[in-house]
C-alpha cells in the first residue's frame, strides 16, 4: 500500500510541499531536542533538568540555585553527556550515510550494515585491537585512539569500493549482486573475526563481542573527541552532494547530460560514507538498520529529494539512536541491552516488510 | 553540431543546424544510438571529432554542455518516488545555483504543458505508465534547454522518444520537437516510424551497418529502393494524401 503512504498528502500544491518540508525539519529538531533532554535526565541516577543546568553552570564557574550531589555531577559530566553526544554523532552519521548510499546505489536497500561496510570496518577495528595490544605499549594514548577510527575507515572504504565494483555493472546496480556481495562480505568478516577470536585473550574477546553487538556504553570524552571530526565533517559535507545524488537517481548517463560530474559524486560519496561509518563503528561497533530505516521514513514524509533528505536523515538518525539507547539502558536497568540488538530488533522486521510490500520501488527486481 | 566517427559508425559525417529537425532512421543495430552517444559525448569516437557551436565538444565542460544541449536516452529507470513535477524541475539542474527560482517552476510547468503531461504534475513517477513516463522525461529535457543561451544555439537529442506512446502522443511529441526546432533549436530524433520521420523531419539520415546510406529531405531519402535495401523490406512509397511528404506503405511478400 505504498501508493497511499508514498507521500503524506501528495495532492497538496507544490508551494506547500516546501512548507511541509520546513515543518518536518522543525519537527525533527524539536524531537531531537526533547530526546537529548530526556537522555540526559533519565538513567540509573536521576538528574533533573534544573540540576543539569546547575552542574554545567558549576563547571563554567556559575552558581545556580539548584542543589545537586557529587554523584549526580560525576554521572552527568563523565557518563551521560559523552554518551548523549556520541549517540547524536553516530546516529546522525549512520542516518545521513544510509541516505547517501541509497542514492549512490539508486536503491533503497543499500545500508552500510547490510552490504557489509560496517562488517569490513569492524573487522579492521578488531585487527587493530589485537595488533594494538601487542604494540600499544610504545604508543601514546591519542595515537591508539585515532588508530581505531582510521583502521575502521580504511576497512569501510575498502569494502564500500569492493561492494560498489561488484554490484555495479555498466552503470546499473544489480540488487541481487548487491545483497549477495553483502552476505559474502559479512560472512568473510565473520570468519576472520572467528579466527581472531580463536587466538584472542578473554579481554580481547570482550572487546570483539562489543564490536559485533554495538553499544554507546563505551562513550567517553576522548571517544567523542576522536569520532566528532570524522563524523561531523561528512555530515556537513553530504548536503553539498544532494543535487548530484538527485540527478544520479535519474541514471548515470542522464546525470551526466545534466552537467553533473558523476564520477566525482560517486568518489566523494563513497569516501564520506566510509569515513562516517568507519568512525561510527570504531566508537560504537556495528549498529545496524539505522541507515536503512531512517531514509525510508523520511522519503514518506518529504520525498526523495536529497536536499531535504540528507539533513533530515542526520536529525532523525540522531533521534532514533538516542531513543534506542534510552530504551536500551532503562528497560532492564541497572543492566543494559546492547543497542545493536535493539536496532536490529526494530530494523529486521522493517526490512522484511520492505521486501514484501514495497513493490512500487521495485527493490527486489 | 558536426561529427565524423568510425567502426560501429564508419565515415559518418553529420551536421545538425540550429532550427532544423533531423530524423535518424535505420534498422536495429544500425548504429543510431551509438551516433547519439557520440554526439552527446557519452562515447569517445575512435577517430573523428564532434563540434558544437564552433568548438570541439571535448573543449566543453559538462555543465557548459548541459546548458545548451539536452539528451533523452532510450529508457530511464527511476524507482524513487519523485513527483512528475520534481523530475521535470531536475531538468533545470545545470542552470540553478542553490534553490530553483519561481522562474524555474514556471518553465517546468510550461514544459509539462508542452508534452501534454500537466495532469501528471503531482503524480509519483514510479506509478506512471511507460508512455506517461516518456512524456515526463521529454518535459524534463525540454525544460533543460527551454531558454536560448546568451550565445550560440541549443541542441536536443531524442533517442526513440515515441517508443512507448500511443498514436496521438507520438504526433504531439514530434510536433513539440518541431516547435523547438522552429524556435532555433537543432533537434535530432531517432525514430523507427518512417512516416513520422517523413511528416516532421526537415532532413532524414538513413543508417545501415554504421554507415550513412542516404541523407537529405524526406522525399530524397525515403525512396522505394533505399528503404528496401536498408530495411530488407519491400515498400510502396506514394505522396501523402493530405500532407506534402512521402507516405511509406510496407508490402510484405507473404501475408
Amino acid at each position: 500500500m505504498v501508493s497511499a503512504t508514498a507521500r503524506i498528502f501528495p495532492g497538496l500544491k507544490i508551494k506547500s510541499s516546501h512548507a511541509r518540508a520546513r515543518l518536518v525539519l522543525v519537527g525533527l529538531v524539536v524531537l531531537l531536542g526533547v530526546l537529548v533532554l530526556l537522555a540526559v535526565d533519565k538513567g540509573a541516577v536521576e538528574i533533573s533538568l534544573a540540576q543539569c543546568l546547575a552542574i554545567i553552570g558549576h563547571k563554567l564557574g556559575l552558581t545556580l540555585p539548584w542543589p545537586f550531589t557529587a554523584q549526580q555531577a560525576a554521572t552527568l559530566i563523565d557518563i551521560r553527556l559523552p554518551r548523549v553526544l556520541l549517540g547524536v554523532l553516530v546516529g546522525a552519521g549512520l542516518g545521513v550515510s544510509g541516505a547517501a548510499m541509497q542514492g549512490l546505489f539508486r536503491n533503497p536497500l543499500a545500508d552500510p550494515s547490510l552490504v557489509g561496510i560496517s562488517a569490513g570496518a569492524a573487522l579492521a577495528a578488531t585487527l587493530v585491537i589485537i595488533v594494538g595490544d601487542v604494540v600499544s605499549f610504545h604508543l601514546p594514548p591519542l595515537v591508539q585512539l585515532c588508530a581505531l577510527p582510521i583502521a575502521a575507515f580504511a576497512g569501510g572504504l575498502l569494502t564500500t569500493v569492493l561492494v560498489y565494483r561488484l554490484a555495479t555493472i555498466a552503470g546499473q546496480t544489480v540488487v541481487a549482486t548487491l545483497l549477495l556481495a553483502g552476505i559474502a562480505i559479512n560472512a568473510l568478516a565473520q570468519s576472520f573475526s572467528g579466527l581472531i577470536t580463536f587466538y584472542a585473550t578473554d579481554t580481547q574477546i570482550r572487546s570483539i563481542t562489543f564490536w559485533k553487538l554495538g553499544s554507546l556504553g563505551g562513550a567517553t570524552w576522548p571517544s567523542v573527541m576522536v569520532a566528532a571530526p570524522f563524523i561531523l565533517a561528512p555530515v556537513l559535507l553530504f548536503p553539498r552532494l544532494a543535487r548530484g545524488l538527485n540527478a544520479l537517481l535519474l541514471g548515470e548517463a542522464e546525470a551526466g547530460h545534466l552537467g553533473i560530474d558523476i564520477e566525482r559524486v560517486k568518489r566523494v560519496t563513497i569516501f564520506l560514507v566510509a569515513l562516517t561509518v568507519g568512525a561510527a563503528v570504531a566508537v560504537t561497533g556495528i549498529i545496524a538498520f539505522v541507515g536503512l530505516v531512517v531514509p525510508h521514513l523520511l522519503r514518506l514524509l518529504v520525498g526523495p529529494d536529497h536536499r531535504r533528505l540528507l539533513p533530515d536523515a542526520a536529525l532523525l538518525g540522531a533521534s532514533l539512536l538516542l531513543g534506542a539507547d534510552l530504551v536500551a539502558r532503562t528497560i532492564v536497568a541497572p543492566a543494559e541491552l546492547p543497542i545493536g540488538v535493539l536496532t536490529a530488533l526494530i530494523g529486521a522486521p522493517f526490512f522484511l516488510w520492505l521486501l514484501l510490500h514495497d513493490r512500487k520501488w521495485r527493490v527486489i527486481h | 553540431m558536426r561529427i565524423g566517427a568510425k567502426e560501429l559508425l564508419a565515415g559518418v559525417s553529420l551536421e545538425l543546424r540550429a532550427g532544423e529537425l533531423v530524423a535518424v532512421v535505420g534498422p536495429n543495430g544500425a548504429g543510431k544510438s551509438t551516433l547519439r552517444r557520440v554526439l552527446c559525448g557519452d562515447t569517445q569516437p575512435t577517430s573523428g571529432e564532434v563540434w558544437m557551436n564552433e568548438r570541439p565538444l571535448a573543449a566543453w565542460s559538462l555543465i557548459e554542455r548541459a546548458r545548451v544541449r539536452a539528451v533523452l536516452p532510450q529508457d530511464s529507470t527511476l524507482n524513487f518516488p519523485f513527483t512528475a513535477f520534481e523530475v521535470v524541475l531536475m531538468g533545470r539542474t545545470p542552470h540553478v545555483r542553490g534553490a530553483e527560482s519561481a522562474h524555474d517552476y514556471e518553465i517546468a510547468r510550461a514544459a509539462l504543458a508542452a508534452t501534454e503531461a500537466e495532469h501528471l504534475t503531482e503524480r509519483l513517477y514510479p506509478t506512471l505508465s511507460g508512455g506517461e513516463r516518456q512524456r515526463v522525461q521529454l518535459a524534463r529535457v525540454l525544460a533543460q534547454i527551454w531558454e536560448p543561451p546568451a550565445t550560440g544555439a541549443r541542441y536536443l537529442l531524442l533517442d526513440e522518444p515515441t517508443s512507448n506512446l500511443d498514436l496521438a502522443h507520438q504526433h504531439s511529441t514530434l510536433a513539440s520537437a518541431r516547435r523547438f526546432a522552429r524556435a532555433g533549436v537543432g533537434v535530432l530524433v531517432i525514430v523507427h516510424d518512417l512516416n513520422l520521420a517523413a511528416q516532421y523531419a526537415d532532413r532524414i539520415v538513413m543508417l545501415k551497418d554504421g554507415r550513412v546510406v542516404a541523407a537529405g529531405t524526406p522525399a530524397e531519402v525515403l525512396t522505394q529502393a533505399a528503404i528496401r535495401a536498408t530495411f530488407d523490406m519491400p515498400v510502396l512509397v506514394t505522396r501523402h494524401p493530405a500532407l506534402d511528404c512521402p507516405l511509406v506503405v510496407p508490402t510484405p511478400e507473404q501475408r
